[in-house]
C-alpha cells in the first residue's frame, strides 16, 4: 500500500475550556476525494486548520506522505504542498485574479513582480485543470462561483497535492456545485487527495470515496461511500434518528397581513438584489422562501422589513402602506416580528445586557412606560418571565448578551420577537447554527405562532426545514421570485430544479 | 478602514488599572526629568486640596472639564465621536459673550440665563454642520468636527480683531470689552463651590436620569453600541445621530458661556487651554457614564490644579497633567494588557 | 493675484503633509486604523529640533525626528496590535499624549514655555543651483528648497510601485483588505501592520523635520497645527492611493500657500487661516463618489432593475 496522504493522530485543540477536537484520528489517501463530514461545530474546520497549520497549540502528531511535520504557520503547510479553500474566500478584493493567483509566491523580473508573466499563468493553470476564467478581471467583479475558482487556482499555483475543500457548495447554485464536483473528480484523477467538509449529505453520496465522520469534537465513525446511505450518515452526525415533523393544524388561510407589490432594492454593494417580487402572505399560513444562498433572500427579508430602501414597489402591512422617514419603525408598529439572519450583527447588540436586547424591541409598549420614563424593574419582570417560558438558559438578565451560546441567544431573540405577539413574523434563516434540540423547539414556536392565526414569513437555505414549517413555498433565484407551489405538491425534486432557475414546462 | 465609533463596555477593573500604569508612567517622566518624586507628588495634592486656594481651583477647572466631559458624553453615548468640543465650545462663549455685553439693562435672573441661552444655540449650531454632513452625506465626523474647531478658533479670533476688540492692551491675546456685571455668574462669598460646579452637578445628576430611565436615553444607548441594531429596532439612527450631536454642542457651547461668565469675564483668543480635548479624556475615562464622568472630571480637576501650582513652585511643566490623562486613557480601551505573549495562543490564520 | 512665484511656498508646506499622508498610506493599506500622523509628526518636529540643537547637525536632527514618530506609533502599535486598543480612542488619546510630552519636556530639557528657537538649531541644507536658479519657473522647484521635497515626490512612486509591484505591497493590500487572505498564504499579517507603523513613523518624523528644520527652524508647542489631520483627511480621500495623496496634498499646500499670500494683503489674517481647514471639509463633501452616490440614489427611484 502507498503512503497515506495525511494520517493525524491523537489531535486534540482546546479553546480556552472547550474542547474543540478530542483525540481526533484522521487519514486520506491519495486519489481520493475524502468527505468530513458532521453538524455545525463538531469540530471539522477546526481539525482541518491545525492541518494547514492555522492552528498551532494542538497536541497529537501530523504525517503528511509518511514524513512527520510540525507546522507554524500555514506557510509551512503549503511548503508541504496542502492547500485550503475556506468557506470564507481569502481573496483581495481590489486585485486581479492573477495578482491573486500568484500573491502567495509571485513571478519576478527586475526585482519587481511580472503582473505579464502571472497573468500567463494564471491563463495556463486554469486550461490545465478546465477552471476558466479571465486572468485580468478584478476579484470584487466576479461572481462567488469564479472566487471559488481563484480560490483553488491560488492552492494549485503553490503547488497543493492536498487540498482541503470548507463547506465549498454554500454559497453555489446547483449547476455550480455540480461544475465543482466535475473539477474535484479531475483533480482525484490527477492523483490529488481532496478533502471535502461539508455537512450535505447529497454532496457526500455524489463525489467522494469515503467519508469520516465527526460529532462535537470527536469522530463518530469512518466509512466506505458505497457501503453507506444519507440516512445512516445523519444518524452518525446527530447521534440519534431526526425526526423534524411538526404537528401543525389544518391549513385554514385567512385574510391578507403582508402585500409586497413589485418591490425591488439593491444590495449593500449596490447591486441589484431583489427584482420585481410580489406574493401576499395571510393570516394562519407559513409561507416559506426556498432558494441558494446569495439569491436575495437576505435582501428580501430586510427590503420589507425597511431595512434596505426600496427601489421600486411597495410594501403593505396590514394593508398600510410601509414607507416614510423609519420604515422599521412603522413596520413594528404594525405588528411585524423579525428574526434577523444576521443575529450577531443586526439582531442583537453584542454589548448590551440581556435585558436591554429584549427591550429593544418593545420599550414603546405601554407595559413598561411610567410617566415620561421607562419602567426599568417591570421590564426586568417581563424579561425574567419571557427567558423562563422560552427555556433560555442565562445567567442574570444583565449579563451581556455574547455570554449566551448560538441557540440560546436565537431563543431569547425569538422569545423578544414574540412577545408584541406580531401579527406578522419574519424568520429569516431562524436555526442557523442551532443545535438540533433548540431547532425542535424553534419549529414549534413559529408553528405555535401560526396556529393563532398569525402570519409567517420564513426564509431559509435549509430545504428541509422549508418542507416541514411551509403551507405555501416560494422559490427565489436571482433576486426573483420564480415559481410558487402549495405544500401538497412539493417535492425535494421539483423545488431543487426551481431553485437551480429552471421553470417547468408548462 | 473605518473610523466609525462605537461605544463600548470598558470594565472597572481595566479603568483602574489604566489610572495605575498612567500614574506609574507618568512618575517616570517625572524620574526623567530629574525632579523628585515625592515633591513632585506633594505639590499635586497641596496645589489641589491643600487649602481652601486650591480647592477652588480644583473646582474651577473640575467646572470646565465637567462641562465638556457631559458634551462628549452625550456624543459618544450615541455613537458620535464628537472631536468639535473645543470649536463648539469657542463658538458658545464668544456667542454668550456679545450678549453678555451688549444686551445692556437686563436683570442679572433674565441676563444670566440669556447669555447661556445665547452660548448653547451657537455650539448646536456649530455641532449641526458635521452632524449633518455625517448624516445625510456620510462624510466622517472625525474629520469634520476636527477642522471646524480650527477654523472656529480663527473665525472668533476674527470677529474680535475686526469688530469687538476692547481698547487697551492685555497680554498677547485679543479681548472683548467685559461682560456686564449682571451677565457675571453669582459668587459665594469665600466658598470655593461656583455656580458653575453646581450647574455642571445639576447637568450631571440630569444626564444620569436622562439615560438610565428615559426612552429616549435608551434608544441612544442602543444606536451608540450597535446602529444596525439599532435600526433594526425601529429607532432612528439618524435623528439620535443628531440630536446627541446638537445636545453635545450645546453643552460644549454652555462650558465656554460658563468659563466667560464664571471665570474670565470677558473674551479672550486662545482662552481654552484645550478644554475640548480634556473632555473627551473625561468622557473616555468615565466610560460616558454619568458618575463616571463626574469623578473623571473632579480627578482631572485635581490634576490640573495640581500641576498648576506645581509649575509655579517647582518649575515643572503644567503639561505633565496631560502626560499623565493621555496615558491613561491610552489604557482604557485595551482588551489585554500582556505585551509579551510568550505562549501563542490563537494561530497567525486569527486575525 | 496667483503667479508662477507660489509654486515654490507650496512645495514647502505641501511636504510635510505629503511625507505624512504617504506614510498613512502604508498604515491605512494594511488595515491598521491609524489616526496618529498629528502626534507623530509633532514629536518629529521636536526630536528633530532636539537632535539638530544638541549635535549642531541637521542630519542628525532628521534622524531624531524619524526615531520620534517611530517610536510614537509603536507605542500606538503595541496599544492597537499587542492590546487591541479601539483605534479612534487610542489615536486620540496618543495624539494628546505627543502634545503633552513635547510640551513637558520642552520645559524640562530647555526651561522655557511656548518656543524654542535658538541659533544652535542647525536647519536643513537649502539647494541653490547656479544655472537653474536664473530660468524661470524651473527656478521656483529648484531653488531654496530642502532635499526632503524632493525626497517626498519620490516617494510618492516608490510607494506606488511598492504597493502595486513587490511582494510586501501585495501583503499589505491584503493585510487591509482581508487579513484572512494574507494569512493563509503565509503573510504574518501583525508583523506587516508592524513594518507599516514603522513606516508610518519615519516618513510623519520626516514630515516634522520639514517642518520644523526645513520651513522654520524652531519648536513651539502644538506647532503641528492640525497638518496631521489634514494629512488623514488626504489619506481618506484619496482611499489610500499615493497619487491621490499627492493630488490632495497639492491642493491643500495651495491652499495654505495661497493663505500665506493674502496675508500679506489688508484681509484678515484670521480669514486667511481657515481656509486649509475649510477646504479639507469642502473636499470632503465633494468627493467624486459622494456625489455618484448622490446620482446612483436619486436614480433609484426611477429606474427598474432589469433582469
Amino acid at each position: 500500500m502507498t503512503k497515506l496522504a495525511v494520517d493525524m493522530q491523537q489531535i486534540t485543540v482546546r479553546f480556552g475550556k472547550v474542547i474543540a477536537n478530542n483525540e481526533v484520528d484522521f487519514q486520506a489517501e491519495w486519489g481520493e476525494v475524502h468527505g468530513l463530514v458532521g453538524e455545525n461545530g463538531a469540530g471539522k474546520t477546526t481539525l482541518m486548520r491545525v492541518l494547514y497549520g492555522m492552528y498551532t497549540h494542538h497536541e497529537g502528531t501530523m504525517l503528511i506522505n509518511g514524513e512527520k511535520v510540525a507546522f507554524s504557520s500555514p506557510k509551512d503547510a503549503i511548503s508541504k504542498g496542502i492547500g485550503m479553500v475556506h468557506q470564507h474566500f481569502s481573496l483581495v478584493p481590489s486585485m486581479t485574479v492573477a495578482e491573486n493567483v500568484v500573491i502567495g509566491r509571485p513571478p519576478y523580473k527586475k526585482g519587481l513582480i511580472d503582473l505579464k508573466k502571472s497573468e500567463q499563468i494564471v491563463a495556463q493553470l486554469s486550461a490545465e485543470y478546465g477552471l476558466e476564467i479571465d486572468p485580468k478581471m478584478r476579484v470584487s467583479d466576479l461572481t462567488v462561483g469564479l472566487q471559488q475558482r481563484v480560490e483553488i487556482l491560488k492552492a494549485l499555483y503553490l503547488g497543493a497535492e492536498i487540498l482541503i475543500m470548507d463547506e465549498p457548495t454554500a454559497v453555489l447554485t446547483p449547476q455550480e456545485i455540480k461544475q465543482l464536483m466535475e473539477t474535484l473528480r479531475s483533480l482525484k484523477e490527477k492523483g490529488k487527495c481532496i478533502i471535502l467538509i461539508t455537512h450535505k449529505l447529497a454532496e457526500v453520496r455524489m463525489v467522494t470515496d469515503r467519508i469520516t465522520v465527526m460529532r462535537a469534537g470527536v469522530v463518530t465513525a469512518r466509512v466506505n461511500t458505497a457501503d453507506t446511505d444519507e440516512k445512516k450518515i445523519a444518524m452518525m452526525m446527530v447521534g440519534r434518528e431526526v425526526i423534524l415533523e411538526v404537528d401543525k393544524q389544518p391549513f385554514h388561510p385567512g385574510e391578507t397581513v403582508l402585500s409586497l407589490k413589485n418591490i425591488s432594492c439593491f444590495d449593500r454593494m449596490g447591486l441589484p438584489a431583489v427584482r420585481d417580487v410580489s406574493f401576499d402572505v395571510h393570516r394562519g399560513e407559513v409561507v416559506g422562501i426556498a432558494g441558494v444562498q446569495g439569491n436575495g433572500q437576505s435582501e428580501l427579508a430586510d427590503a420589507v422589513a425597511g431595512l434596505l430602501p426600496l427601489s421600486h414597489g411597495e410594501v403593505f402591512l396590514n394593508g398600510k402602506l410601509m414607507s416614510g422617514g423609519n420604515v422599521p419603525l412603522l413596520c413594528r408598529e404594525n405588528g411585524m416580528g423579525h428574526i434577523h439572519d444576521d443575529r450577531i450583527h443586526v439582531g442583537s447588540a453584542a454589548d448590551l445586557s440581556i435585558r436591554d436586547n429584549f427591550l429593544a424591541a418593545m420599550y414603546r409598549s405601554d407595559a413598561v412606560k411610567k410617566g415620561p420614563f421607562l419602567d426599568y424593574s417591570k421590564a426586568n419582570e417581563i424579561v425574567e418571565e419571557n427567558v423562563k417560558k422560552y427555556k433560555v438558559k442565562i445567567g442574570k438578565i444583565t449579563d451581556e448578551i455574547s455570554s449566551l451560546s448560538g441557540g440560546n441567544m436565537q431563543k431569547l431573540i425569538i422569545a423578544r420577537e414574540m412577545y408584541m405577539q406580531p401579527r406578522l413574523l419574519i424568520a429569516s434563516q431562524p436555526t442557523r447554527g442551532v443545535d438540533i434540540g433548540a431547532t425542535e423547539f424553534i419549529y414549534q414556536q413559529i408553528i405555535h405562532h401560526r396556529d393563532q392565526g398569525n402570519a409567517v414569513l420564513l426564509i431559509s437555505n435549509e430545504l428541509s426545514e422549508i418542507l416541514a414549517l411551509s403551507d405555501r413555498i416560494l422559490v427565489i433565484y436571482k433576486g426573483s421570485i420564480i415559481g410558487e407551489l402549495d405544500r401538497a405538491q412539493a417535492t425535494e425534486d421539483k423545488i431543487g430544479l426551481l431553485m437551480a432557475g429552471i421553470r417547468p414546462e408548462t | 478602514m473605518n473610523f466609525e465609533f462605537r461605544q463600548r463596555k470598558i470594565k472597572p477593573s481595566i479603568i483602574a488599572l489604566s489610572i495605575c500604569i498612567g500614574l506609574v508612567l507618568g512618575t517616570v517622566f517625572v524620574l526623567l526629568g530629574g525632579y523628585n518624586v515625592l515633591e513632585v507628588y506633594s505639590y499635586l495634592i497641596r496645589g489641589s486640596l491643600g487649602s481652601v486656594s486650591a480647592l477652588s481651583s480644583t473646582i474651577r477647572w473640575t467646572t470646565a472639564f465637567l462641562l465638556c466631559g457631559i458634551a462628549s458624553g452625550i456624543a459618544f453615548k450615541g455613537g458620535m465621536f464628537n472631536m468639535g468640543t473645543e470649536g463648539q465650545l469657542y463658538m458658545g462663549a464668544i456667542s454668550a459673550t456679545l450678549v453678555g455685553i451688549y444686551c445692556k439693562g437686563l436683570p442679572a435672573i433674565a441676563h444670566i440665563p440669556l447669555c447661556m441661552l445665547a452660548g448653547m444655540v451657537a455650539g448646536a449650531i456649530w455641532a449641526s454642520i458635521p452632524a449633518l454632513l455625517r448624516v445625510y452625506w456620510n462624510t466622517s465626523e472625525i474629520v469634520v468636527t476636527l477642522m471646524m474647531n480650527y477654523i472656529a478658533i480663527n473665525f472668533t479670533s476674527f470677529l474680535v480683531k475686526e469688530y469687538f476688540l476692547t481698547t487697551g492692551v492685555f497680554g498677547d491675546s485679543l479681548t472683548t470689552d467685559e461682560l456686564a456685571a449682571t451677565a457675571r455668574f453669582p459668587v459665594f462669598g469665600g466658598s470655593p463651590i461656583s455656580f458653575g460646579f453646581i450647574l455642571g452637578t445639576l447637568l450631571i445628576i440630569a444626564y444620569i436620569l436622562f439615560f438610565t430611565k428615559s426612552k429616549r436615553g435608551f434608544e441612544i444607548k442602543v444606536s451608540g453600541v450597535n446602529p444596525d441594531f439599532a435600526k433594526f429596532s425601529g429607532i432612528s439612527v439618524n435623528k439620535v445621530r443628531i440630536s446627541v450631536m446638537l445636545m453635545s454642542g450645546m453643552v460644549a457651547g454652555l462650558a465656554g458661556a460658563a468659563e466667560i461668565m464664571g471665570v474670565q469675564g470677558r473674551f479672550l483668543s486662545g482662552f481654552s487651554p484645550d478644554f475640548g480635548t480634556s473632555g473627551m479624556l473625561v468622557a473616555l475615562l468615565g466610560n460616558s457614564s454619568g458618575i463616571g464622568i463626574y469623578i473623571s472630571a473632579i480627578f482631572m480637576g485635581i490634576l490640573k490644579a495640581g500641576s498648576l501650582t506645581l509649575e509655579r513652585s517647582a518649575g515643572v511643566s503644567r503639561a505633565l497633567a496631560v502626560v499623565i490623562q493621555a496615558l491613561i486613557i491610552c489604557f482604557v480601551s485595551v482588551k489585554t494588557l500582556k505585551v509579551f505573549d510568550f505562549k501563542k495562543k490563537e494561530g497567525s490564520g486569527k486575525e | 493675484m496667483i503667479t508662477a512665484s507660489i509654486i515654490a511656498p507650496i512645495l514647502r508646506v505641501m511636504t510635510p503633509i505629503l511625507l505624512c499622508a504617504l506614510g498613512g498610506v502604508y498604515s491605512e493599506r494594511s488595515g491598521t486604523g491609524n489616526i496618529t500622523y498629528e502626534g507623530s509628526m509633532l514629536v518629529g518636529t521636536f526630536t528633530g529640533v532636539v537632535g539638530s540643537y544638541f549635535t549642531g547637525s541637521a542630519l542628525v536632527g532628521v534622524l531624531c525626528a524619524v526615531a520620534g514618530g517611530v517610536l510614537v506609533n509603536l507605542f500606538y502599535g503595541m496599544l492597537r496590535i499587542k492590546m487591541g486598543g479601539d483605534n479612534v480612542v487610542c489615536g486620540f488619546a496618543v495624539n494628546s499624549f505627543s502634545i503633552g510630552v513635547t510640551t513637558y519636556l520642552l520645559r524640562t530639557i530647555f526651561h522655557t514655555n511656548g518656543t524654542l528657537s535658538d541659533s544652535r538649531i542647525q536647519g536643513l541644507y537649502k539647494l541653490r543651483i547656479p544655472v537653474l536658479k536664473d530660468i524661470p519657473i524651473i527656478k521656483y522647484f529648484v531653488t531654496n528648497q530642502t532635499l526632503l521635497v524632493y525626497f517626498a515626490l519620490l516617494m510618492v512612486f516608490v510607494t506606488a510601485i511598492i504597493l502595486k509591484r513587490t511582494k510586501f505591497g501585495f501583503a499589505i493590500r491584503a493585510c487591509g483588505e482581508n487579513p484572512m487572505a494574507a494569512a493563509t498564504v503565509g503573510v504574518n499579517v501583525n508583523r506587516t501592520r508592524w513594518i507599516c507603523l514603522v513606516i508610518t513613523g519615519m516618513l510623519c518624523g520626516l514630515g516634522g523635520a520639514q517642518m520644523a528644520l526645513g520651513n522654520l527652524t524652531q519648536f513651539s508647542e502644538d506647532m503641528v497645527g492640525g497638518r496631521g489631520f489634514i494629512a488623514l483627511a488626504a489619506v481618506i480621500l484619496s482611499k489610500a492611493t499615493p497619487l491621490g495623496v499627492l493630488c490632495t496634498a497639492l491642493l491643500f499646500g495651495f491652499a495654505e500657500a495661497y493663505a500665506n499670500l493674502l496675508q500679506l494683503t489688508s484681509i484678515s489674517s484670521y480669514l486667511i487661516l481657515m481656509i486649509p481647514y475649510a477646504a479639507v471639509i469642502l473636499i470632503l463633501v465633494l468627493q467624486p463618489e459622494r456625489l455618484k452616490e448622490l446620482k446612483r440614489r436619486i436614480g433609484m427611484r426611477r429606474k427598474l432593475p432589469q433582469v
